[in-house]
């Protein structure tokens, strides 16, 4: 890649930021240059964060429908699946699955709520009044 | 607080933060030489690894690599800590802060809040320096992607160091201890034992996912995805997290291709080696070609692919064969 030919696509998700390309200069030295987006790149990011709302917006109809307790939600919010989210609470996957039941939530008690509203960084009450309405 | 440190930006974290370093300490080490000299460039690709249910792919080597080679190769040596109580990880940064240390840290790039929100995913190997502490909470952080140095508040930055998962950071704080400069000769003996790690890994490791061999087996992986998926969408989505792990993380274009062309060129300069000048040059036409790929992928993604789907997998058999051709030539004549 000739400096000439480094992509400045202005991809919107750099918030006006830049990162740098190595490319090569008219003498033939390679030299770091700095891009503010590439089409392809903006592509495939795009469609990772179009799976993730997906994603998100079904867990919400989830929690709301009762399939899901609040912490489906949150969970795929911080991008996180249960081994994940397991690990950052320090438990097991078990652990988290059943609390994912909404009948076994509403019972959590309030150092619960805190362990996973601390993991979530949230404050404990949005996760336990969480109701999967939109626009929450 | 006043401190006397310089910031850098760079295009991969893990390299960026060891030249800056070393630059802030006297040693004047650019980041492709670090990225060259640390062995840096890789492939990999992992099928039945499934991170956020994708097929895990990687252009560079095992984080936190690239520090402890290019330290040892380089003569220089380091402190590497890591911990296991928050608060100790914590009251140690401050304590370097304190006594104006740079030093380097990782974290999970997801909590990091001066980081644009679409670069936030659950990463746990990203790489940035603190240098100091501002009059309130604030670290004072020289995070390499980012063209000026930042803050950000201590509460984020110690989730963000004691995130857990795969990778997980465990607190890392690490600093090279330079005691004088590097001599010629050190340097040639650390580009070369750089270069001899990276072609017998890339051309020889026994395993059909690492290196050149990964390349076809992803290759071979691309081409049954159209039948073997469940669906066009998460066809591309496939599509899509191959093209992210080459462009999107800090990679300087071409899954670090470009970058290690550039290390390439300085390092042959340096010796005044042509294998190693023309060595650049044809990695620098690999990038092209990994560039080239990616075109297609991104095409694909929008429905606007106008060559059969099977033509995509090709170019990584080709990259494959002149990436190959490439590490040969660089066994054969690089010393």
């Amino acid at each position: 890649m000739k400096v000439t030919e480094v992509p400045q696509d202005l991809d919107p998700s750099y918030e006006g930021l830049t990162k740098l390309n190595y490319a090569v200069d008219e003498s033939g030295k390679i030299v770091p240059v700095a891009s503010n987006g590439w089409k392809p790149e903006e592509t495939a990011k795009g469609l990772a964060w179009a799976k993730i709302e997906k994603d998100l917006e079904l867990a919400r109809q989830q929690v709301q429908a009762g399939t899901y307790s609040p912490i489906r939600y949150f969970m795929i919010a911080r991008q996180m699946d249960v081994g994940l989210l397991a690990q950052n609470m320090g438990v097991t996957g078990w652990r988290v699955r059943w609390h994912l039941r909404p009948k076994v939530f509403a019972r959590l008690s309030d150092a619960w709520i805190h362990r996973y509203a601390e993991c979530f960084d949230i404050p404990p009450g949005e996760l336990r009044g969480f109701k999967g309405d939109s626009g929450n | 607080m006043e401190t006397n440190f310089t910031h850098h930006q760079a295009a991969h974290c893990e390299s960026g933060v060891i030249s800056t370093l070393f630059k802030n300490s006297g040693l004047p080490i650019s980041e492709s030489m670090a990225f060259g000299i640390g062995s840096g460039i890789f492939f990999l690709h992992l099928p039945f690894v499934k991170v956020m249910d994708l097929p895990l792919t990687s252009y560079r080597s095992f984080p936190g690599t690239i520090f402890k080679k290019s330290c040892d190769r380089l003569g220089v040596k380091y402190d590497y800590q890591k911990f296991r109580d928050p608060l100790k990880g914590r009251l140690a940064l401050d304590r370097h802060a304190g006594e104006g240390r740079a030093v380097g840290l990782q974290s999970n790039i997801y909590w990091l809040p001066y980081i644009p929100s679409q670069f936030r995913f659950q990463f746990n190997a990203h790489n940035l320096i603190v240098y100091g502490k501002d009059a309130g909470e604030n670290y004072l952080v020289s995070d390499p992607i980012l063209e000026n140095a930042a803050v950000c508040d201590a509460r984020a930055l110690t989730k963000a160091r004691f995130a857990k998962g795969p990778l997980s950071p465990k607190g890392l704080i690490y600093y090279p201890r330079v005691d004088g400069p590097v001599s010629d000769e050190r340097m040639a003996k650390a580009i070369h034992a750089g270069i001899d790690e990276t072609v017998k890994r890339m051309l020889y490791t026994p395993l059909p996912f690492i290196g050149v061999k990964g390349i076809r087996f992803l290759a071979k992986h691309m081409g049954q995805w159209p039948r073997r998926l469940p669906d066009a969408d998460t066809h591309k989505l496939y599509m899509a997290n191959v093209v992210r792990m080459q462009e999107e993380i800090g990679t300087g274009g071409a899954g670090f291709r470009f970058l290690y062309a550039s290390f390439l060129q300085e390092a042959g300069e340096r010796l005044d080696n042509p294998v190693l000048l023309d060595a650049s040059k044809r990695m620098t036409e690999a990038g092209n070609q990994w560039r080239g790929f990616a075109v297609l992928a991104a095409k694909l993604c929008k429905d606007r692919l106008d060559t059969p789907v099977s033509e995509i997998p090709k170019l990584l058999l080709d990259i494959a064969d002149a990436e190959t051709a490439i590490y040969r030539d660089l066994r054969r004549g690089h010393h």
